[in-house]
């Protein structure tokens, strides 16, 4: 009987992907336990289905292209992970680049879209934490999202930013403050 | 180790306010988006795979090094190579030119009639005056007997009609 994605290890995975013969089978399991926290990631950072789509696909690419150089140093996860946070941090600069080179305003967009989203359903509360999350520095944010949304223990984010958990303590304490104080100006709390 | 307990409490303690929130975030996506994220990318790496794990690692040295040789700096690097080098061969070859006037003396005078005969009309009648003039004046210069002179004298005034001269004057 063959194993289901979510009951099948890391190292059997790891094993099939290493032989030709099984190498199909052993990504297509990769992508069955770990797409759609890969895909929610991604998410949390650009906002958009269409451009988080676009972004998981790549980093899914670029998981079958080097997963065999894989060395076993981190934990999958993490490296999945890190992939995936390196794909959404250059589609967010390129956006950035375009934003200004046709004289956009970036930032207010993001909020506006997502009022205008029809895979966006958030109430009135999720929509002020977006537009709190917006003003983050994009290193608060991702440290934010992978600690409160993910529940990530510092020590597995530390691998995924190539930080130390110290600096990321740091952040997310200044995060979790600046977002209240955005919570509480908006009269809401 | 973590637990999510330990990050409960810690958000716990820095912000009651967000502790107490639902973590739900009203992100959405399309019906059986994950299953069709899976066939998709499947199909593309599966069409794509076989000549990205093929390439053989001497190709790819060699690939490397010809993205690298276009890059701006060494471009410009080698095109300035190349234009020394261009240069470099001009200058030097130059010095070793043939001089036409000892290519003109290697030409037979047979060759040199036929040549003004065949294109004797294409030359302005003034500028082979003045050329005429010119070798006239080097020819008076030089050691030319006067006895010769006079006979030439002699024979362009025979030469002349005395109609001619009348109308000159």
């Amino acid at each position: 009987m063959q194993s289901t994605a979510n009951e099948i290890t890391d190292n059997e995975i790891l094993s099939l992907i290493q032989e030709a013969t099984s190498l199909e089978r052993g990504f297509k399991l990769l992508m069955q336990k770990y797409q759609e926290r890969l895909y929610w990631h991604i998410r949390r950072m650009v906002y958009e289905h269409d451009d988080a789509n676009d972004v998981v696909q790549n980093t899914l690419i670029k998981i079958y292209r080097s997963i065999q150089k894989f060395e076993g140093k981190s934990k999958l996860y993490t490296w999945l992970y890190r992939i995936a946070t390196n794909e959404a941090i250059t589609f967010i600069n390129k956006r950035k680049r375009k934003a200004t080179a046709s004289l956009d305003d970036e930032e207010s967009g993001v909020s506006t879209q997502l009022a205008a989203d029809p895979y966006f359903d958030g109430d009135q509360v999720q929509l002020l934490l977006q537009k709190a999350l917006e003003t983050l520095p994009e290193k608060q944010r991702l440290v934010f999202n992978m600690r409160y949304y993910e529940e990530m223990p510092y020590k597995d984010i530390a691998e995924i930013l190539e930080t130390s958990v110290g600096a990321l303590k740091a952040s997310y304490h200044h995060a979790v403050k600046k977002i209240e104080s955005s919570l509480r100006a908006a009269d809401n709390y | 180790m973590e637990s999510r307990k330990d990050i409960q409490d810690e958000l716990n303690e820095l912000s009651p306010l967000l502790s107490k929130l639902e973590k739900r975030e009203g992100f959405q996506v399309p019906p059986r988006y994950f299953e069709k994220l899976t066939q998709e990318v499947l199909h593309n790496v599966t069409t794509e795979s076989t000549p990205i794990v093929s390439v053989p690692q001497w190709q790819q040295n060699l690939s490397n090094i010809w993205a690298a040789i276009w890059q701006p700096k060494m471009a410009m690097g080698l095109a300035t190579i190349a234009l020394l080098a261009v240069a470099t061969t001009f200058f030097f070859d130059s010095g070793t030119t043939t001089d036409p006037l000892a290519e003109l003396s290697n030409i037979s005078d047979e060759e040199l009639d036929f040549f003004i005969e065949e294109n004797i009309d294409e030359y302005d009648m003034a500028l082979l005056a003045d050329i005429d003039d010119a070798t006239s004046e080097s020819a008076l210069s030089s050691d030319i007997d006067d006895d010769i002179l006079n006979e030439l004298y002699q024979q362009t005034i025979d030469d002349i009609d005395v109609l001619e001269l009348e109308e000159l004057l």
